[in-house]
């Protein structure tokens, strides 16, 4: 289980299982509610020889040990009816992980990477980082903290769009 | 003279040979059931392995290790037994020594005078050696006949009744000695000459090495020494009648004349050693006293039997009582125990004495009285 | 970053009592973490800037920071430990690994991300089709660390086992190998069966109560663990080398002069009885290998030999050295050493009896 360190940074997780469930249930008695909805989903990618063909396939992020692939798949869909806009998602490479390079993906959109926990954001190869020596080194996809998509164009009322990314388990 | 001897003799010589090398050799294997060991005065037995090897041990740094042994070719391999003795076969040396003992003196004549011999088998196997004698040697005065070989013993023990012939073979094994008697007939005469004393007659016998102890011919090696096989080497010194290193020895003896026998021969003189007349003189007359001698001379060797001297009265004249002297010792006149001598009992009127043998070369003198009438 | 550079110093504090460990970053992140994972989405509508809306696993729609909901798993138990070997160690025949200190080295490192128990096996096994070996060491024991032995995840243990060498022999040898096999095991785990689940089995995630499914991941080793895939063992080889001396004993003999009849022959010589036989020992030790001290050649002339004067040792052809002999044939040298590509003589003349 999990600490739910977005929804209440002190809650116990049977609290936020609890909440959860009666926030999915009464949904349309809640007072404030967005355009969107975004869901954020995990599954496990393992790579496997099939017919002496290596490939992959993606299982139930059940059975996570250190050094496999996780793949996040965020989901989000314009719940009103009138179009968004200027639509960014940002999305912390979680802790544990790194981001697996050039599995940024996503319709429409461009991916930008930040090195400083998302004060600043640049393309991919475009960032630095200080090394211990002081100097600026180019940096890595390990060294990355977030991913920013930005979705060119407005989401057009009840459509839905979504982007991935990939990391390994450290 | 010889040769024409053993021709003839040749065949009845094999007809008994076999029979008698036989019992020869039957002697000999109980002697060798005895004599087991291998080792001789001779030296170790030929064909005998010599095998050893050596032990090697040592450390690595402080480590005692697993000792090696040795082999022949190279051995690395550590542990007891690992190791292959290095062999060799001790080779057969051949050697003999034959040593005359006796020399004869002898006569003329004489039958089957004897001579003896030793036979050493100084070689370290056991060998069958021919035996042959020679009297036809050219140094001496004259040549001896009718040899024949007797060994009397081997190393001690002996072998009566086994006569060899002339020319016959003997086993012996590694430092058995056996002593051999040669009997030869001496001649009467050297080549129809009479002999002298100290006239001599050589005899050799040579012993020669004929055959190994597993029955090959016993010849020399030629070739290297090979270790894993027994070669054969001569080691004989030489003797009398033979050379070094031919696996011969021999030695000479000698029969020598010390006694020439001449036929004993007597001679008797007689003579009259006083006359005493009844006057005191010396003349002839009735009563006069002749006393005569008797003496008895001989010559030659040997004794003179049944020597009897008879002296009958002389015509006109009678015996003085008790007046025979033999060797100027008074006899009696009675034919009695105490000499030989009497008047008229052997004989009537008539004196005997009885010198019965004497020997040659003695001198007897008989004395008596007779009184002319 | 942060968290790494305190497990870091978190596994160092710990495990600084074990000596001979090399304290490392774990590997992986620790069975029983929860990895969580949050989107957040900015957009506008009619030009106007919304409150921008968090992600959660079943879809949110309230806007708002903290009203999402983390996407997450926990780290699973992964065990997996690597042995290796590889090391040789030169030793001599006979050693023991108490009295000599035969050490072969290896090191155990554990490859998975939990801190695990591990037990070792020494064992000189008997047909190890991994290498050369040309003779088995007995009695090997692991002389360090003490067993069983805790390593945290990431951390190396230098491993040491002891073996007595056998002695010498025909396959114990100079250079001769014997491969030394040393197993790790990890302790108390069972690799989970059943339903895999995505939070702790039990427990509280982040803390050690969490109990997680547990994955055996270790590779084949060598020796002992070949085949083994899997299975929470692992194994690797050492070397023993052999460094002793290499001797070769050889002893040849000839007739060296025979006499007869009191002259010396010259032309062929023949093993009569008086004859002289010349035996010569040599022996010799091939370069590059260790050398022999303290030998002693003994040799018993059979009886059926008469030794003559005084034997005599010498060395590389260097001047004779009179050889003690013994009571009547028996024939010891005195002991002397033999350096790697020396060889020693020894001459011993006798006559046949």
């Amino acid at each position: 289980m999990k600490i739910n360190n977005t929804f209440i940074a002190t809650a116990k997780s049977l609290l936020g299982v609890v909440a959860t469930l009666v926030f999915l249930t009464t949904q349309a008695v809640a007072a404030p509610q967005g355009h969107l909805k975004v869901t954020s989903k995990m599954q496990k990618m393992e790579i496997i020889n099939k017919g002496g063909k290596q490939t992959y396939r993606f299982i139930p992020a059940a059975k996570v040990l250190p050094g496999e692939i996780v793949q996040y798949n965020t989901f989000y869909e314009n719940i009103s009816n009138k179009p968004a806009g200027n639509i960014n998602i940002v999305n912390a490479i979680p802790k544990h992980t790194v981001y697996l390079p050039n599995s940024a993906q996503g319709k429409n959109t461009q991916s930008v990477f930040s090195v400083d926990g998302g004060r600043h954001y640049g393309k991919a190869g475009t960032l630095k980082v200080r090394g211990r020596d002081g100097k600026l080194y180019p940096a890595k996809p390990s060294d990355y903290t977030h991913i920013r998509w930005h979705y060119q164009g407005n989401l057009a009322p009840r459509t839905k769009q979504a982007v991935a990314f990939r990391v390994r388990l450290r | 003279m010889k040769s024409k001897i053993k021709n003839r003799l040749t065949p009845r010589i094999f007809g008994q040979s076999s029979a008698r090398t036989f019992l020869l050799m039957s002697a000999l294997c109980l002697l060798s059931m005895v004599l087991s060991n291998s080792t001789f005065a001779q030296g170790v037995a030929a064909g005998t392995d010599i095998s050893n090897k050596v032990l090697v041990t040592y450390s690595i740094g402080n480590t005692v290790q697993e000792p090696i042994e040795s082999s022949p070719t190279g051995n690395s391999a550590p542990g007891i037994g690992n190791g292959q003795d290095t062999v060799f076969k001790v080779d057969r040396k051949v050697d003999l020594l034959v040593t005359g003992n006796n020399n004869a003196n002898v006569s003329p004549g004489d039958s089957q005078a004897e001579v003896t011999f030793t036979l050493l088998n100084e070689g370290n196997d056991t060998q069958v050696f021919n035996l042959a004698t020679n009297s036809a040697l050219g140094t001496d005065d004259f040549d001896t006949s009718n040899c024949v070989s007797t060994v009397t013993s081997v190393s001690g023990t002996p072998l009566t009744g086994v006569i060899l012939p002339t020319t016959a073979t003997i086993k012996l094994k590694a430092d058995q000695q056996a002593t051999i008697n040669v009997r030869c007939d001496i001649p009467p005469n050297s080549s129809g000459i009479a002999m002298q004393a100290g006239d001599n007659s050589l005899l050799s016998l040579v012993a020669t090495a004929e055959k190994n102890s597993d029955g090959t011919d016993t010849s020399e090696t030629l070739t290297p020494d090979a270790s894993d096989s027994v070669d054969t080497i001569f080691a004989d010194s030489n003797g009398s009648d033979d050379n070094n290193r031919d696996a011969r020895h021999s030695a000479r003896r000698e029969y020598v004349v010390s006694i020439i026998t001449t036929p004993p021969t007597l001679s008797i003189d007689k003579s009259i050693v006083s006359i005493i007349d009844p006057q005191g003189g010396n003349t002839s007359v009735v009563g006069a006293e002749v006393t005569y001698k008797i003496q008895i001379t001989t010559v030659g060797t040997g004794t003179i039997d049944n020597v009897v001297i008879t002296d009958p009265t002389p015509a006109n004249m009678q015996y003085k009582p008790s007046t025979i002297k033999l060797d100027s010792v008074n006899q009696s006149d009675q034919n009695d125990v105490a000499d030989n001598s009497d008047f008229g009992s052997t004989t009537a009127n008539t004196a005997t004495i009885n010198l019965g043998s004497i020997a040659a070369g003695s001198q007897h003198e008989i004395q008596l009285t007779y009184i002319i009438n | 970053m942060k968290i790494k550079i305190m497990k870091t110093l978190l596994s160092v504090a710990v495990l600084s009592a074990i000596t001979s460990t090399a304290s490392a970053a774990p590997i992986g992140t620790a069975a029983g973490t929860a990895v969580d994972n949050t989107a957040s989405i900015s957009y506008s509508v009619g030009g106007q800037n919304q409150t921008p809306i968090e992600s959660s696993e079943t879809g949110n729609t309230t806007p708002g920071t903290g009203n999402g909901t983390a996407t997450t798993f926990v780290v699973d138990k992964k065990v997996d430990l690597l042995v290796t070997g590889a090391t040789t160690t030169n030793v001599v025949p006979g050693q023991t690994g108490a009295a000599d200190n035969t050490e072969l080295t290896y090191t155990l490192t554990n490859e998975g991300n939990s801190t695990e128990d591990f037990t070792l096996t020494a064992t000189d096994n008997l047909a190890l089709a991994v290498g050369t070996d040309d003779f088995n060491s007995t009695g090997c024991t692991v002389t360090a660390p003490a067993l069983p032995v805790t390593i945290a995840s990431g951390d190396v243990v230098n491993v040491t086992v002891e073996c007595d060498i056998p002695a010498s022999s025909a396959t114990v040898t100079n250079g001769a190998k014997s491969l030394v096999d040393l197993l790790a095991e990890v302790t108390g785990v069972t690799a989970s069966s059943g339903a895999d689940t995505v939070g702790c089995i039990s427990g509280t995630p982040n803390t050690p109560s969490c109990v997680t499914d547990v994955v055996f991941a270790d590779g084949t080793g060598t020796g002992t663990d070949v085949g083994g895939d899997r299975n929470a063992w692992h194994s690797a080889t050492s070397t023993y080398i052999i460094n002793t001396a290499d001797l070769t004993v050889k002893k040849t003999q000839a007739v060296s002069e025979m006499t007869i009849n009191g002259a010396a022959v010259t032309g062929n010589k023949y093993h009569i009885p008086g004859a002289e036989i010349t035996y010569t020992i040599t022996v010799s030790n091939v370069a590059g290998a260790a050398s022999a001290t303290g030998i002693i050649l003994s040799d018993t002339v059979p009886n059926t030999m008469t030794v003559v004067g005084t034997p005599t040792v010498s060395i590389d052809a260097g001047p004779p050295t009179d050889v003690t002999s013994g009571s009547s044939n028996s024939v010891t040298s005195l002991g002397f050493d033999l350096n790697a590509g020396s060889t020693a003589v020894l001459t011993i003349i006798a006559t046949v009896n």
